[in-house]
């Protein structure tokens, strides 16, 4: 069975609190994240990478619509967690994470597809060149 | 509780499978030999709609992303915390004939581990994929009945093609 400080911990986890502050969005969307997801709730934390490779954690955006649409700053390393959570009557609260790590570029535009179906999750990120419109698909690997 | 009879189910196939004391399988082979007459062996066949050079391809890329992880699985019950710490090592080895892809787990913490441990850790699952006609791929897959479902499902759907996503390894 559930207990209710498992139920409260998803909650708050998912409300932007127990060290999940919301993202300090910019002004500038540059990122598209589209979620299709069930069963799962998602989030997505925002981390800033050094030249160590250590993260310093900036926010969480919950993925709770279908598109969502983000500000990443441009010209330096962010690391994207997605983190996928589900509360489940017998086996408690589990959760699992993907990492991906980002440049963004100035000018140029960002898309995540994040799945989750059938217990089988997936992310995808791609860059879209704003000239030419291509897109490139991103390795999402931390890999620093 | 269900939760604990999961936590339980590596130790004991990783027992049935030492045969109370004959040594566990130390490759692939040897796993192939031991299922099919194992108690919660399963062999499962069947045939799929795709190139075998699609299928390994996919086989080759996917599982190096999604297999290569560690779980940690916590269960806090009345007799305490017990955590299960299961290192996840998958293998592909596409040849023109066959494609195989190995799945092996090491348990660092919360498993008595029963036997030698093979290097990577017991044999979990194996898959062959073999070429037919037709651009069709005959997929054949050895392993426990149950305790890898959503890696059977994550293996099928890869070579089908149909999802590419990776599983999720905190269900099993």
């Amino acid at each position: 069975m559930p207990r209710p400080y498992q139920a409260v911990a998803v909650l708050a986890i998912l409300a932007g609190c127990a060290g999940g502050q919301a993202y300090p969005d910019l002004p500038e969307k540059n990122l598209q994240v589209r979620t299709v997801a069930s069963g799962v709730s998602v989030v997505m934390g925002i981390h800033r990478l050094d030249e160590k490779c250590f993260a310093r954690y900036e926010g969480t955006v919950t993925l709770d619509r279908p598109t969502i649409e983000v500000g990443l700053p441009t010209g330096r390393l962010s690391l994207l967690v997605f983190e996928f959570y589900s509360l489940s009557v017998f086996s408690g609260n589990r959760s699992l994470r993907r990492e991906a790590k980002i440049a963004p570029r100035p000018g140029y535009r960002y898309e995540a597809l994040v799945t989750y179906k059938d217990s089988l999750y997936n992310v995808e990120l791609r860059e879209i060149d704003p000239r030419s419109g291509a897109a490139r698909e991103l390795d999402v690997r931390r890999g620093c | 509780m269900k939760k604990n009879i999961a936590f339980l189910i590596p130790f004991l196939i990783a027992l049935l499978l030492a045969g109370c004391g004959t040594q566990q399988p130390q490759n692939a082979e040897e796993f192939r030999q031991a299922i099919p007459g194992a108690f919660m062996g399963k062999v499962e066949t069947v045939e799929i709609n795709r190139s075998f050079r699609d299928v390994a391809a996919t086989w080759q890329k996917r599982a190096p992303e999604c297999l290569n992880v560690t779980v940690r699985s916590t269960d806090t019950g009345s007799a305490g915390a017990h955590t299960v710490v299961a290192v996840y090592k998958p293998t592909v080895i596409a040849g023109k004939e066959r494609a195989e892809l190995h799945v092996q787990v090491d348990y660092k913490a919360g498993v008595l581990n029963v036997g030698t441990v093979p290097p990577g850790g017991y044999y979990r699952l194996v898959a062959d994929a073999y070429p037919l006609e037709g651009s069709r791929t005959r997929l054949q897959w050895y392993g426990p009945s149950r305790g890898m479902d959503v890696v059977v499902k994550a293996i099928k759907s890869w070579a089908s093609g149909e999802n590419l996503g990776c599983p999720d390894l905190t269900k099993q």
